[in-house]
């Protein structure tokens, strides 16, 4: 069977099982002298909530308040509904 | 002959999430990418951007590495200027590992004026050779009514 070609720039292939979480490494101005903070990224809640207030303003400006409130509220329904009483 | 490290992904956003639930082989989100960064023009210059993420993907990284960033500024009055300094931090690179992605998060990056700025990723002179540019960003601080 033909290899793909190798290109001199090519990037090395991921490595193979889990990767690690990313981590943030926090840096302040050196005038600060300050010491860095390093920390594994994890979810937010106050992330999550800002994410979906600006999705769902980026949604109304393109579809209108009407259509959003319709959509929210079919996928509040869906959601709502407990599996196999879709029928 | 060992391959060098190199940088191949550096940019600049304003936030990076991870997508719920935490697994293996987690995917991640970069919200906010952009050149541009507005100051509204009642602000004050100059005026501070709070955060600034940079997400950044290494390649071939071993060993511990000393890392800065600077961040200039490309056409203020006196031509390019030096703004602020991070770092230096030292970054462990786990072995077998080829590829490696960070996230450096720079706090309270001072503005002095509108205009093109460059934030550098360098690495530090140390054991493993001569320090050595790897990255650069560009971001433009323009002011909106």
């Amino acid at each position: 069977m033909k290899q793909p070609r190798k290109y001199r720039n090519s990037p090395p292939a991921p490595p193979a099982g889990p990767l690690p979480p990313l981590e943030v490494i926090e840096l302040f101005p050196r005038r600060e002298a300050r010491a860095p903070v390093v920390r594994v990224l994890t979810p937010d809640p106050d992330a999550a909530r800002q994410d979906l207030e600006q999705a769902a303003a980026a949604a109304e400006s393109l579809l209108g308040r009407e259509e959003l409130v319709r959509l929210l509220q079919a996928m509040i329904s869906v959601r709502s509904t407990p599996p196999g009483d879709s029928a | 002959m060992a391959r060098r490290l190199t940088v191949q992904h550096f940019l600049a956003c304003e936030n990076v999430r991870v997508i719920s639930p935490v697994r293996p082989w987690n995917w991640y989100n970069l919200g906010g990418v952009g050149h541009r960064h507005t100051v509204v023009l009642s602000t004050e210059l100059p005026c501070v951007i709070p955060v600034m993420n940079l997400y950044t993907r290494f390649y071939h990284g071993r060993g511990s590495v000393d890392f800065e960033l600077r961040i200039w500024g490309l056409n203020g009055p006196n031509g390019r200027e030096l703004i602020e300094v991070y770092g230096p931090q030292t970054v462990f690179f786990r072995p077998n590992e080829p590829t490696r992605d960070f996230v450096f998060l720079l706090n309270r990056i001072a503005i002095p004026y509108p205009g093109l700025y460059a934030v550098r990723l360098a690495s530090l002179p140390g054991d493993r050779g001569r320090g050595v540019a790897l990255a650069t960003e560009y971001f433009e601080v323009v002011n909106v009514p």
